[in-house]
C-alpha cells in the first residue's frame, strides 16, 4: 500500500479499496482511509523555520505536536486560501501523525481495486499517484499517502 | 520451574542488592563495622535465595561460596582485610555477570572460589559445604575443593514442603481465609530449620475452624519465634545446626489469618537460602519482588511503577495544566464581576493544578546517589591499575534529577573520573615531589543552584596544560598555530573528538573517546560544560544540567507575530538599544554594546527565514543569551513574560530542527517554539558566511 507506482508496474492487488475523498480546487483526491486518523477543522499554524515549502507548519493535536502540509503545494498547485470548507486531515502513516489542509472532505469512495487505472504519466508529481478511479463522470485521483507526507521533515543547511 | 517474568524481577531486585554489597565491601575496606557487614551478608544471602528460587542454580551456588566467607567475616573469625575484600569484589563482579545470565567462563570463576577458600584457609578455616537445591539432580558443582572432606558432610536435602490446604476454614460470615500447610518431612533434624511465618492482622478475626485451631494450639512458641525471624530481618546463621530447636508441629493449618505467600515465602527465602531444602509451591502467582526478605528501613516504602506510566502521568498532567490555562484566559475574557466566585475558583485549580505538576514531575526525580556508588569502585580499580594513590570523596548525593537525565550521565561522570585519574592526578611521587600530600584528592559533587543542577568532578593534580594542549591541537589539524586563542577555547579542545594529550594509548583512557561522549551527552541533556584549572592546582570539570527535561523556565518572545521562548537559564538580561549603542565589527558584523561588553546581533527574523520584523534595532528588544561558550545578542520585536513549559517533542512528527530544541503549547492552544541557543548561534554563523542578509554571531 505503500508501494509507489513510480516505476510504471502497477500493482492493483496491494491496492486500499476504501478511500476517504476530499476536494483540492475542482479536482477530487482520495487517499487510503485506514491511513486517516482524524479530520479537523483548520486553525492556526505556527511556522517552522528551515521548513519545505509545503510545509504550512505545526499544530497542537491533544498535547502532541504534528505538522501540517498544505497539499496544494505539495502537488504543484497554488497555495490554499482557507475557505469555510478547509479541513486538515490527520493521516498516520508508519507511527508518525501529518495533517494535510485540504480545500473540503467530500466522501468516502469504495474502489474494486481492479477497477484502478494506472495514472496516465505526467512526469512531475505522478509518483505520489496510486492510480485513478471513476466515479460517476468524475476522476477521482488516488494518492499514495505515505509519499505525499515524506516531504513532511526539515530541510537544514 | 524457570519464569522469565520472576527472573527479570529477580534481576531488578539483585541490581540493588549487588550496588548495596559492593559498596559495604568498599566501606569496609575503609574499616570494620558490624553494620555493613551485616548488610553485605544480608545483600548475599538474599541474592543467593532468590537466585535458588528462580532457577538461576549456578548463581545459587556460587553466592553460596560467597555467603559462606561472609558468614565468617560476620561471625569475627575473618577479619575483613585486603586480600578478602578484594577476592570479595571480585565476587561481587561475578554475581553481577551471573545475574545478567551472562554465565561467567570457567577460567574466570575458578581464580575467586580458590581466592574465597584460600582465604579461608589462611585463617585455619574450612570452604563450605556444597549447596544442594531441591529437585535437581546434579548436586553443587564441585568448587575446586581445598579438602576432600568438604563434600562427604553434606546435609541431606529435606524436602520442605509448602502446599497449599486442600481445604479452606469456613470462617462464618467473614472472608475466605486460604490456609496453607508447612508439612516438613517426619525424622529429619534439618526440618527444626524450617521456619514459619505468618502474617497477623488485626480486626475482626472471623471465627476459626475447629482443625485449624487444634493446628494452632499445636504450634508452639520457639515456633513462633522462629516465625518472626523469618519475616524480620534474617538473623538466622544458615550453616550453624541448632539442633536446639524442637522439631515444628507436623501440620499447622494454624488460624492463618495471613498472608500466606508471604510467609511462605519468607520461610522459602530463607530455607532456600540458608539451608537447601525448601522446595515451594506457590500457591498464587506472587512475584518474588515480594518474596525477598523484607529489607526493612525505607526500602520497604517504595513502590516500582514502570517509567512509561509514569511519563502517561507526566504528559497528562501537562495537558490539564494547559487545559487549565485556556479556561482561564476564556473567563478572563468574559464580564465576570457578578460571577467572583468563578473567578475564584479558577485561581485555586490553577493553584491545584500547578502542584499537581510538581509533584508528578517530582516522582521522576531521582538523588544522584544512585550513580555516585559506583564511581568509588571505579576510582579503586583505576588508582590501583595505574598507580596512584587517591580518595574519592562524594557530596550532595542527596541531590536529585531526572531520572533520564541522571541515567545518561552516568557515561560522561564514568569519563570523568577516569580522565581526572590518569591524567588530571600525578602519581605519589611526583606529588611527593610538588609539595603536595601523596593521597590525591578527587571529589565529585552535585548541588542545585536555581533551577539547574551543577556537578563539579574536581581533582588536586597537575592542572591541564595550556601548550601541550594548544601544540597537540595544532598538530591534530584542529587549530591554526597562528591563531590567537584565549585559554578557555584552548581548554575546550580537550572536548574535541579523537583529541587526546597521550601519546601512548593506556588501558584507561588516551584513545581521544571520552571527552567528547562528556560535551555531546550534556548538550543532549541541554546542559553545558565548563572547564576551570589551574596549573599544579587541579582541574574541576563543571557540569549544568536542567533539573528535569520535561518542564523548562522559558522567556517567552515574540517575533513576526509569532512566540518562541528561549531557557531562562540562557537569558542573560533584555534591554531596549539606543542606536547609539550598535557597532560595526569588521566591516560588516552588527554588535551591541551593552554595559561595556561587545555582542554580536543575531536577528532572529533573518536566521528563521521569517517576515515581519522591525529592521529597525532600536524599535525591538534584545535579548542577551549565553549559550554556554560565549554571548549574543537577539533581536526580537517584544518579550511577552516569563512562563513554564512543558517540552514537546518536534522530532516525534517532524524532526530536529536547528535553532530550536522542541516546542510547547501556549494557554490558547497554540504551538510556540522552543529555541536553542547553542544551535541557533550556528545557524546565525552558518547564514552569515552563506552572505545572508543576516549579521551573526561569532
Amino acid at each position: 500500500m505503500t508501494e509507489s507506482t513510480s516505476s510504471g508496474a502497477f500493482r492493483a492487488a496491494t491496492l486500499p479499496n476504501k478511500y476517504l475523498t476530499f476536494f483540492l480546487g475542482e479536482e477530487e483526491y482520495g487517499v487510503d482511509i485506514l491511513s486517516v486518523q482524524e479530520i479537523r477543522g483548520l486553525s492556526a499554524t505556527t511556522r517552522l523555520p528551515g521548513a519545505p515549502d509545503a510545509v504550512l507548519g505545526v499544530i497542537n493535536l491533544r498535547g502532541v505536536i504534528v505538522p501540517v502540509l498544505d497539499l496544494r503545494v505539495r502537488l504543484g498547485l497554488s497555495p490554499a486560501v482557507a475557505t469555510p470548507t478547509s479541513v486538515i486531515i490527520v493521516l498516520g502513516i508508519a507511527g508518525r501523525m501529518v495533517g494535510l489542509q485540504v480545500d473540503g472532505v467530500s466522501d468516502v469512495l469504495d474502489v474494486e481495486p481492479g477497477s484502478i487505472q494506472p495514472a496516465p504519466d505526467l512526469g512531475h508529481g505522478s509518483a505520489d499517484i496510486l492510480g485513478m478511479a471513476r466515479r460517476g463522470e468524475t476522476l477521482v485521483v488516488l494518492l499514495d499517502a505515505a509519499r505525499v507526507v515524506s516531504v513532511a521533515t526539515p530541510v537544514m543547511p | 520451574m524457570r519464569n522469565d517474568d520472576d527472573i527479570a524481577l529477580f534481576q531488578e531486585e539483585a541490581a540493588e542488592l549487588i550496588e548495596a554489597l559492593e559498596s559495604g565491601l568498599l566501606e569496609l575496606e575503609r574499616g570494620r563495622s558490624d553494620d555493613v557487614i551485616n548488610r553485605v551478608f544480608r545483600a548475599i544471602h538474599t541474592i543467593k535465595g532468590g537466585a535458588g528460587l528462580v532457577g538461576l542454580d549456578e548463581l545459587a551456588y556460587f553466592a553460596h561460596e560467597v555467603e559462606h566467607l561472609m558468614q565468617h567475616v560476620r561471625a569475627g573469625d575473618v577479619e575483613p582485610e585486603e586480600d578478602v575484600i578484594a577476592v570479595l569484589l571480585g565476587a561481587t563482579d561475578l554475581v553481577r555477570m551471573f545475574v545478567a545470565e551472562n554465565i561467567p567462563e570457567e577460567s574466570a570463576k575458578r581464580p575467586i572460589l580458590k581466592g574465597l577458600h584460600e582465604a579461608l584457609k589462611r585463617r585455619g578455616l574450612k570452604p563450605p559445604k556444597p549447596l544442594e537445591l531441591p529437585g535437581r539432580s546434579v548436586a553443587a558443582p564441585a568448587p575446586a575443593p581445598t579438602s576432600a572432606s568438604s563434600s562427604s558432610g553434606a546435609v541431606a536435602a529435606p524436602s520442605t514442603s509448602v502446599i497449599p490446604a486442600s481445604t479452606r476454614p469456613k470462617s462464618g460470615d467473614g472472608f475466605d481465609v486460604p490456609v496453607y500447610s508447612v508439612i516438613p518431612p517426619e525424622g529429619t533434624p534439618d526440618a527444626a530449620r524450617a521456619k514459619w511465618g505468618f502474617l497477623f492482622k488485626t480486626g475482626t478475626l472471623p471465627p476459626i475452624a475447629d482443625d485449624a485451631q487444634a493446628g494452632a494450639r499445636e504450634s508452639n512458641a520457639p515456633n513462633t519465634g522462629a516465625l518472626f525471624d523469618a519475616l524480620g530481618p534474617s538473623r538466622a546463621e544458615p550453616d550453624a545446626p541448632r539442633a536446639a530447636t524442637p522439631p515444628p508441629a507436623p501440620e499447622t493449618s494454624a488460624g492463618a489469618h495471613a498472608a500466606p505467600a508471604q510467609a511462605a515465602a519468607a520461610a522459602a527465602t530463607h530455607a532456600g537460602g540458608a539451608h537447601p531444602g525448601a522446595d515451594m509451591h506457590r500457591a498464587d502467582d506472587r512475584r518474588p519482588a515480594e518474596v525477598h526478605e523484607p529489607r526493612g528501613e525505607a526500602g520497604s516504602a517504595t513502590v516500582r511503577v514502570p517509567l512509561e506510566k509514569l511519563d502517561r502521568l507526566v504528559n497528562l498532567v501537562g495537558e490539564l495544566v494547559i487545559a487549565q490555562a485556556t479556561v482561564a484566559q476564556l473567563v478572563s475574557q468574559l464580564d465576570t464581576t457578578r460571577l467572583p466566585a468563578l473567578v475564584e475558583s479558577i485561581g485555586v485549580m490553577e493553584r491545584h493544578c500547578r502542584e499537581l505538576q510538581e509533584r508528578v514531575l517530582g516522582v521522576r526525580m531521582l538523588p544522584i546517589e544512585t550513580v555516585f556508588g559506583r564511581f568509588q569502585r571505579l576510582a579503586r580499580d583505576l588508582g590501583a591499575s595505574c598507580g596512584k594513590r587517591l580518595e574519592l570523596t562524594l557530596e550532595g548525593g542527596e541531590t536529585e534529577l531526572d531520572k533520564t537525565v541522571l541515567e545518561s550521565m552516568t557515561d560522561p561522570l564514568t569519563h570523568l573520573v577516569r580522565n581526572a585519574i590518569d591524567h588530571g592526578l600525578e602519581t605519589p611521587a611526583e606529588r611527593v615531589a610538588a609539595g603536595k600530600p601523596e593521597l590525591g584528592r578527587l571529589t565529585i559533587s552535585a548541588a542545585q543552584k536555581s533551577g539547574t543542577v551543577r556537578i563539579d568532578v574536581s581533582d588536586d593534580g597537575r592542572g591541564l596544560d595550556r601548550e601541550r594542549i594548544f601544540a597537540k591541537a595544532v598538530r591534530q589539524g584542529l587549530v591554526d598555530p597562528g591563531e590567537p586563542i584565549d585559554d578557555a577555547s584552548v581548554y575546550s579542545l580537550v572536548f574535541r573528538p579523537g583529541f587526546s594529550t597521550r601519546d601512548e594509548v593506556s588501558s584507561l583512557s588516551g584513545r581521544g573517546v571520552g571527552m567528547d561522549v562528556v560535551k555531546s551527552t550534556v548538550e543532549r541533556l541541554k546542559g553545558s560544560v565548563g572547564i576551570l584549572t589551574e596549573p599544579g592546582r587541579g582541574t574541576t570539570f563543571r557540569i549544568t544540567l536542567p533539573l528535569t527535561m520535561a518542564i523548562l523556565d522559558g522567556l517567552a518572545l515574540e517575533m513576526g507575530g509569532q512566540v518562541y521562548v528561549v531557557p531562562l537559564v540562557a537569558v542573560i538580561e533584555s534591554v531596549r538599544v539606543g542606536r547609539q549603542q550598535m557597532r560595526r565589527v569588521a566591516n560588516r558584523q552588527e554588535a551591541v554594546e551593552v554595559r561595556g561588553e561587545l555582542h554580536p546581533l543575531v536577528r532572529l527574523a533573518d536566521v528563521f527565514d521569517t517576515r515581519g520584523q522591525n529592521e529597525d534595532v532600536t524599535r525591538g528588544i534584545v535579548v542577551i543569551v549565553d549559550d554556554g561558550a560565549r554571548r549574543y545578542a537577539l533581536l526580537v520585536d517584544d518579550v511577552v513574560g516569563q512562563y513554564q513549559v512543558v517540552v514537546k517533542s518536534l522530532e516525534t512528527n517532524y524532526g530536529r530542527v536547528q535553532g530550536l530544541s522542541g516546542a510547547t503549547i501556549l494557554g490558547d492552544g497554540r504551538v510556540a517554539l522552543i529555541l536553542d541557543p547553542l544551535t541557533l548561534a550556528d545557524l546565525a554563523r552558518h547564514h552569515a558566511r552563506a552572505g545572508a542578509p543576516a549579521d551573526a554571531a561569532e
